[in-house]
């Protein structure tokens, strides 16, 4: 029988209004699918990416698996209800339901072809810039050889035939279900005018407030990241409610005015809308939604991506930077400090790297609540009492107090602080008082500095952005007659920490041999002297000189940063084209299927007199507005959305919010450039058809 | 006064790859004075929807002209033939044209509105034309709440409220019952006795026995024309039904 393929090729170049979208996005998103899958199976990433890396390509292979899938079903459905006329033709002419599958079943088959064959095409075609892009991004050198992937390639055949598969038996199901006459039954007439829900409406006007309210008012970073999700479903409720409820009412308003909807503009525009939203709110409301997803990753994963660099000067003093933990000033003696020392030095030489810059400094951490955005130094901090310290240890930062004589040596800045005078840098919150205490000592707050001119980082606080440094010219006496108190394990016990670190500019992968060295070294002295048993209930505990030793190098962790955010940030690319693909196709198939009501509309209109200029003229405000209202939503979200997120983003460590604001701005921009390109293409296959030339 | 002179109108359609040729009209000359009830009668294929769309200004003749109060139709421009026919003409179609997303009331205003009145200005007109049309309680109400015979005087009104020169009407009472017809046609005959010039194509006798002239029209001429004179409807629509007789069972050479 070749009359089914012939039907089927036929039925789809006719419709190739409908057909030819479908195929470009379908095969669009196999390409992406393939170049994941691609860059999943690629040997030059497994091994160089480091963990991180593979996981989260992994990962968002499967999350652009299931979303594509959801995009062609959904889109599916618009196809099938235009194709439903036809096949009752078929029917009514005497063509059995089980041949209508046929012609069914041809139709996905040659779709699945066309689409996994063309996907893995440019899939393989672009696989080689998405490789480049994304070692460029995480900072990894690729060769510049192709290669294809044929696991990859496989893969995505397969699933596009499993996806079209379960499109062909819903589709198959609901011609099972349907009659020949309703089949041919254009559209159901006798629509009820919609009804103004005013409670609705009004209710989602308060709901999307209060999120805006809470996303503005909300302070603290921790708050804002538990918050985030819940304001994210309150915007998403009020969406919806406000796309399908709250814009009949504004149709109703705008109806009511006689002086505004009696205007040639606006009279059939706002008729058509009124009874339009009711129906096409809620895929208008997906499609905000889906705007306001793009341009949050976009920016969150840009952000992160471009503060990495700052996230980082904020955790290294220098490219070398260790530290060993002393029990107390005895302990973290000349002597005992000097053997470690040699251990570092000796592993950076051994490795050739030559210091440009060696800094060398003590200090010691203490936890300092926050309250109202406020560091509080009132004495509180050192408590015994377990149950006093339970209220003040959710609002715990961590705060480096370091003595003025190292501070001057390390920054050079003298800062001439007599007895009781302290000097403080602050960030994340402010300080605003006078004076401090510590204990039993207090300070005149002599300055509170507007740049630190160091960097102390111990990394096992809440990476929250909360930074504080005090320095004190009794550094010592203070830590000796408050911090230090033997045996006890309050909160507010602590330890002395000597620093040393060096500036270099050896190689990356020197550094990253001398941290191993180092690490190694430091590991040997510790197992060295816990050979000789000594434990912390030992009363000998002070002949076991230091509690533990930490090293890190700036290179590898940068290196571990690129390849976590830098693929977190390609990620965040890849999914913004693909929502915004789907977000397109479904505008324009809304487009298309309105066009075919509106059709007989306008046709009626030509006939009483309404000029093409003004046909022109109403189509484009609908259409404008149809297009343009899920995108002005979605950046208000964003807008608002905004406090927030600088909030969150500040929890990673990204501080400078002009540089989110200027990657907001640059995301919406080119976002609704593309959006703009869209809208000039559907607007013109919209015209096309009510003019009548469509058909 | 004549308000519209046709003159040796033609039609000629030709199929897509030019092929063969199609005459619609021949040869169409006829004039109508103003305040007058015109019918056009004629058999399906006869040429008579083709007349009434040159007449609309929806087609363009081949030959001939179409002169409205003076002007000539076919000169106007293309960009101006919907403002035209807006401010000139009112239609009134068989499957009545309504839009489903109007209220009854902005059907009727959807002309006045594209010509930019004011509502102060559309309302004054509405509500004497609702009354005699009889549609006033109905005003709020949408197309698919109210009855064939509801939704063609409601396209009466919008064809009537811009106060046209001349009122088009194709097969008005093709889709209504008898009881809608006699109601639409009397609303006809009542404009028509307040002055409004009226040209209907329609295949009813009933129909075409309230005009006051009609015109047969066959394979793209006219063929006849009847006026009713002083005779009664009951006699003008016997004379019409003899004529129609003629006109089918003459042999078409025996005809001219």
């Amino acid at each position: 029988m070749k009359l089914y393929p012939k039907l089927a090729v036929s039925g789809m170049a006719k419709n190739a209004r409908l057909y030819l979208p479908y195929l470009i996005t379908g095969s669009m998103m196999a390409a992406m699918f393939y170049i994941l899958g691609f860059l999943n199976f690629s040997t030059a990433f497994v091994s160089m990416g480091g963990g991180s890396m593979g996981v989260l390509i992994s990962l968002g292979w499967a999350v652009i698996g299931i979303f594509s899938a959801i995009i062609m079903f959904y889109t599916h459905t618009f196809l099938i209800r235009r194709r439903m006329k036809e096949f009752g033709m078929y029917n009514i002419l005497g063509m059995g339901k089980l041949s209508v599958c046929a012609v069914l079943l041809w139709e996905n088959a040659i779709t699945a072809a066309v689409v996994s064959v063309s996907g893995v095409l440019i899939g393989a075609a672009l696989s080689k810039l998405a490789e480049l892009l994304l070692g460029n991004i995480v900072h990894l050198d690729v060769g510049y050889d192709f290669s294809l992937s044929p696991i990859s390639a496989a893969i995505t055949v397969i699933y596009c035939f499993v996806i079209f598969t379960l499109i062909f038996i819903i589709s198959a199901v609901r011609l099972r279900l349907s009659d020949p006459v309703g089949m041919m039954r254009a559209e159901a007439g006798g629509e009820k005018p919609p009804k103004v829900n005013w409670l609705l409406g009004i209710g989602g006007f308060i709901l999307l407030g209060a999120a805006y309210w809470m996303a503005v008012t909300i302070e603290d970073p921790i708050d804002a990241l538990n918050m985030f999700f819940f304001c994210v479903l309150m915007v998403i409720a009020a969406t919806f409610i406000l796309f399908i409820a709250g814009s009949v009412m504004i149709c109703r308003l705008m109806k009511s005015s006689k002086r505004y909807y009696y205007k040639p503009n606006h009279f059939v525009s706002v008729s058509q809308m009124s009874w339009r939203m009711k129906r096409s709110g809620a895929g208008l409301a997906a499609i905000c939604i889906l705007c306001t997803m793009v341009l949050v990753t976009i920016v969150t994963t840009t952000c992160l991506y471009s503060g990495m660099e700052e996230r980082l000067r904020d955790r290294y003093n220098n490219d070398m930077a260790s530290y060993i933990v002393f029990r107390n000033f005895d302990d973290a003696s000349d002597e005992n400090y000097a053997f470690l020392r040699q251990a570092y030095t000796d592993s950076w030489n051994e490795c050739g790297l030559t210091p440009k810059k060696t800094s060398e400094f003590t200090f010691t951490v203490m936890n300092v609540p926050v309250e109202e955005n406020q560091f509080i130094l009132d004495g509180n901090i050192i408590s015994d009492d377990l149950d006093e310290a339970a209220d003040w240890i959710p609002k715990m930062e961590q705060a480096y107090l370091i003595s003025a004589d190292d501070y001057m040596k390390e920054t050079g800045i003298d800062l001439s602080l007599s007895d009781g005078e302290a000097a403080l840098y602050v960030r994340g919150a402010g300080y605003n008082r006078d004076t401090l205490r510590i204990g039993e000592r207090e300070y005149a707050v002599k300055t509170i500095l507007s740049e630190p001119g160091i960097t102390i980082w111990t990394g096992d606080a809440v990476d929250a952005g909360y930074v504080l440094y005090i320095i004190v010219p009794d550094f010592r006496e203070l830590v000796e007659t408050t911090c230090l108190i033997p045996n006890t394990l309050t909160f507010s016990h602590t330890a002395v920490y000597r620093y040393i670190g060096i500036d270099t500019d050896a190689p990356d992968e020197a550094q990253a041999d001398a941290l191993w060295l180092s690490k190694n070294k430091t590991d040997e002295l510790w197992a060295k002297y816990n050979n000789i048993s000594v434990t912390k209930e030992d009363d000998r505990v002070s002949e076991h000189p230091f509690v533990y030793t930490n090293e890190r190098s700036l290179a590898v962790d940068r290196n571990d940063f690129y390849s976590a955010y830098g693929t977190l940030f390609f990620l965040g690319i890849f999914f913004s084209a693909i929502f915004l693909m789907a977000a397109v196709l479904i505008m324009y198939y809304k487009q298309i299927s309105e066009g075919y009501e509106d059709q007989t509309r306008f046709g009626i209109m030509r006939k009483v007199g309404m000029t093409d200029r003004d046909i022109r003229r109403s189509v484009n405000s609908q259409v404008l507005t149809v297009f343009f209202a899920p995108l002005a939503a979605a950046v208000l979200h964003l807008c608002f959305a905004y406090p927030m997120l600088s909030r969150m983003i500040y929890l990673f460590g990204v501080n400078s919010r002009g540089q989110l604001l200027a990657v907001a701005a640059i995301s919406v921009g080119v976002f609704a450039l593309g959006y703009l390109i869209m809208y000039k293409v559907t607007s013109r296959s919209y015209y096309a058809i009510v003019s009548g030339d469509g058909d | 006064m004549s308000i519209l002179e046709v003159n040796g109108l033609k039609k000629t359609y030709v199929t897509r790859f030019g092929r063969t040729k199609v005459e619609a009209l021949k040869n169409v000359t006829f004039s109508v004075e103003n305040g007058e009830f015109v019918a056009v009668m004629g058999e399906s294929g006869s040429g008579k929807t083709t007349l009434l769309n040159i007449l609309a200004a929806l087609d363009r003749p081949t030959a001939g002209s179409v002169r409205l109060d003076g002007l000539d139709i076919t000169s106007v421009r293309e960009s101006d033939l919907a403002a035209f026919r807006r401010d000139n003409l009112g239609f009134v179609f068989q499957e009545f044209n309504l839009l489903d997303t109007f209220t009854v009331e902005d059907n009727i205003y959807l002309p006045l509105v594209l010509a930019g009145k004011s509502h102060g200005e559309m309302s004054s007109r509405l509500i004497p034309l609702a009354g005699a049309l009889g549609i006033t309680p109905i005003l709020k109400k949408y197309p698919y709440e109210i009855s064939g015979g509801q939704k063609q005087r409601t396209a009466a009104a919008r064809a009537l409220i811009t106060d046209p020169k001349l009122i088009l009407a194709d097969e008005p009472t093709g889709a209504l019952d008898s009881r809608s017809t006699d109601e639409l046609l009397k609303v006809f005959s009542d404009v028509n006795e307040k002055g409004q010039t009226i040209v209907m194509v329609t295949h009813s006798l009933r129909a075409a026995s309230r005009a006051g002239r009609v015109l047969f029209i066959r394979d793209g001429e006219i063929f006849h024309q009847l006026y009713r004179g002083g005779c009664t409807q009951d006699e003008f629509y016997r004379r019409i039904s003899d004529t129609l007789t003629v006109l089918s069972s003459a042999p078409e050479n025996e005809a001219r």
